[in-house]
């Protein structure tokens, strides 16, 4: 028997079933409008320090904001369909 | 795919034997991941070489996108970013465990294969393109990679000591949209950085 198969009926994928219940309690994302403000917020607080730091270390910030990134990426694929 | 890895990879009932296939399906997701960077960076290293890019292109290039991937996450426009619709076959679960630990995490590992499930996925792309640098898209896209299969491997191993695993998995996929959100406010964070500097670098060169 291969060992990494689900061994019983509860180890199997979502069902149909357990599809809607997710979906009725999945959280919701706030207003568009309220987006909007957060985009905005986050741009203008990252363009204030940014335009504060010298160009060098700006740089190599955004080097580290781009690792930090991938770290992002790879641990949201978790809610991949 | 939470809900689609996790059952597979927890059936394994000895943990030695779980910890050996989980390492196996890392290393293969990793090198997977490694393998899109070495070809992303190469091609754009031999691209740079024909049109030869500086430091603002690239700012300009990922900075622009990056406005663009946060404005999609956040559902600020009126379309999603394209994505293969390709999956895993579930074929592959028939393989010995071994060798469907190793197809399923370089399958996956590839990144660009099956479903790119938000748009820092193509910010990361771009940026191993337009560093041209080979061994900088290994390193950003392994680490996306290690990070993916780590994740899966931490809910996994938690997995079988919940009293309830379907509700479990419910729980994790009811999050989605707070991801989704993290995830435009990073890219909105990324963005004001390489525009930033973009200016500044236009401004200081007058």
């Amino acid at each position: 028997m291969n060992p990494l198969v689900p061994e019983s009926p509860s180890a199997e994928g979502l069902m149909p079933a357990d599809m809607q219940v997710m979906t009725s309690s999945m959280l919701r994302m706030p207003s568009p409008l309220r987006r909007l403000g957060t985009l905005t917020v986050f741009f203008a607080a990252a363009s204030t320090l940014a335009s504060l730091l010298p160009m060098g270390s700006l740089w190599d910030g955004t080097l580290l904001a781009m690792i930090g990134l991938a770290f992002l990426a790879g641990f949201s694929a978790l809610w991949s369909p | 795919m939470v809900g689609t890895i996790t059952p597979v990879v927890y059936g394994a009932s000895n943990c030695a034997h779980w910890y050996g296939l989980m390492g196996i399906y890392t290393l293969a997701q990793t090198g997977g991941a490694a393998t899109t960077g070495l070809l992303f960076g190469g091609a754009g290293a031999t691209m740079r070489r024909l049109y030869s890019w500086d430091r603002p292109e690239v700012l300009a290039a990922i900075g622009f996108l990056s406005l663009i991937g946060a404005l999609s996450d956040l559902k600020l426009l009126p379309f999603t970013v394209p994505s293969p619709s390709w999956q895993v076959p579930q074929r592959w679960k028939r393989f010995p465990p071994v060798a469907m630990a190793a197809c399923y995490g370089f399958g996956i590992g590839l990144g660009v294969a099956t479903r790119i499930p938000l748009a820092s996925f193509y910010v990361v792309f771009a940026t191993c393109i337009a560093m041209a640098s080979i061994p900088l898209g290994m390193t950003l896209m392994a680490l996306l990679g290690a990070m993916r299969a780590v994740t899966v491997a931490i809910v996994a191993r938690t997995q079988p000591a919940s009293s309830n695993a379907p509700t479990r998995l419910n729980a994790i996929l009811a999050v989605s949209p707070l991801i989704a959100y993290v995830d435009g406010i990073a890219l909105s964070v990324i963005a004001a950085l390489c525009l930033c500097q973009l200016v500044r670098g236009l401004f200081a060169s007058q």
